[in-house]
């Protein structure tokens, strides 16, 4: 009796120890996080790209930062959202073009109704009803999901001054966009009154000023639990755009 | 006798189990639970919401698994016994302490749960949407069932990015470059 009871219990417990110490990486998981891994060795520009973002954290958190929260403690909310759907809405024929481009034409349609119902009843695009009352969709598509939608990869990061991460299709896309952006035009021209650059600058400025009043704290937090702070924001980056090109 | 089969099956099985159907009721209660602490709760000092939160949330958290996860099979296997536990503490707490930094971003979001999929065998993704400002962010769940636990979620992709992965490329760096210790050093 005592030996069928020891025999038990021992089988028991190897029971209990192959399954709390098995390697457990089954089938799973291999295949969702290990292709991950080897896109990630190319980067030829890596040195660059970790000394700019080590620029970029520096102006975030020592110039840009501080002036947000400044114009966040003067500037309602509701007010700061109200100007980020006018800059929003003002990016319409960015939109309405990539849309186009990827013969997404009901989204072209959706975007090109939210344009028009939030230029008039929404006063200039400062509300966004049409989805907020009418339900309709944001459809956000720029140049760069465009170079990936037909087949462009995100073979080389690349980090830009001020915009943070990118990669040479998207830096391509932000240049292909630049000419359907209206901000654009706001140059000093020979078809235009702007006698200088103040305006483009002084709006691309607020644009971003404004954006980033709206999430200083998400960057900061994030920042602040990196353990290397310039592969987080990359593959931060390339997992978001990759998942909006599949959109 | 009866007692040690009773003894083995109590130790092999955990106590807390949720099967397939009973995510999204669960996971709505414990959604709601947590969002109620958060909004109804909002002076008490972070660290006892985090708490309440982790009290509500941990049981359907698969934490050492994530751990691995995070670290790659290959170098997982390259640690010995002691390095993987100590490993897997420093994880839990470092992911903890992370998810503490971001309590206090809530304000009043709401959340809402879409759908459950179930991309492969073992595995269900939770889709739900949190609502905040004028904007949408679709957050993912990843539940996986295994020989041993019930479903757990062993993963969380927030507007497409799996947390997991990108843990997963920092260790793998830091490991490439430096030592075990080190890496260690800079979970602190």
């Amino acid at each position: 009796m005592t030996n069928k009871f020891l025999t038990l219990f021992f089988i028991g417990i190897v029971f209990i120890a192959s399954s709390l110490y098995c390697d457990d990486f089954e089938e799973d998981f291999s295949d969702e996080f290990n292709t991950h891994a080897m896109q990630e060795s190319f980067d030829p520009l890596k040195s660059y790209n970790v000394a700019m973002t080590k620029f970029n954290d520096f102006t975030y958190i020592n110039i840009i930062g501080p002036i947000a929260k400044g114009y966040r403690k003067v500037v309602s909310k509701p007010i700061r959202i109200s100007v980020s759907n006018f800059f929003y809405n003002l990016m319409a024929p960015v939109r309405l073009g990539n849309n186009l481009l990827q013969l997404k034409f009901t989204n072209a349609l959706e975007v090109t109704v939210s344009f028009v119902v939030n230029s008039t009843y929404g006063l200039g695009g400062f509300f966004d009803i049409a989805k907020s009352e009418g339900g309709l969709k944001h459809h956000d598509e720029d140049f760069g999901q465009t170079l990936g939608y037909y087949g462009m990869g995100n073979e080389i990061h690349i980090v830009l001054p001020l915009f943070g991460p990118s990669n040479l299709r998207d830096t391509i896309g932000l240049i292909g966009d630049m000419f359907v952006d209206p901000i654009y035009y706001a140059q000093r021209r020979d078809f235009n009154l702007f006698s200088n650059n103040g305006m483009y600058i002084f709006l691309n400025t607020y644009k971003i000023g404004n954006e980033y009043s709206l999430h200083v704290d998400e960057y900061e937090s994030i920042r602040k639990n990196s353990i290397d702070l310039y592969l987080l924001l990359k593959d931060m980056y390339e997992q978001r755009r990759d998942k909006q090109i599949k959109e | 006798m009866k007692n040690i089969i009773l003894f083995i099956l109590l130790f092999s099985i955990s106590l807390f189990a949720i099967e397939r159907d009973e995510i999204v009721p669960v996971m709505t209660k414990k959604i709601d639970q947590a969002t109620t602490i958060l909004k109804e709760q909002k002076d008490l000092p972070t660290k006892v919401k985090a708490d309440k939160i982790f009290n509500i949330l941990d049981e359907v958290f698969d934490y050492k698994l994530m751990a691995k996860l995070s670290l790659g099979k290959s170098n997982w296997k390259s640690m010995n016994k002691e390095q993987r536990e100590e490993f897997t503490k420093k994880f839990i707490t470092h992911l903890k302490k992370s998810f503490m930094d971001k309590i206090n971003l809530y304000t009043d979001e709401k959340i809402k749960i879409l759908e459950l999929k179930e991309p492969k065998k073992n595995i269900l993704w939770l889709v739900t949407e949190l609502m905040k400002d004028k904007d949408k962010y679709e957050i993912v769940y990843k539940f996986h069932k295994s020989k041993k636990s019930s479903w757990k979620i062993y993963d969380v992709n927030i507007l497409g990015v799996s947390l997991i992965k990108t843990y997963r490329v920092q260790f793998a760096n830091a490991l490439k470059d430096g030592t075990y210790t080190a890496l260690l050093n800079k979970l602190q």
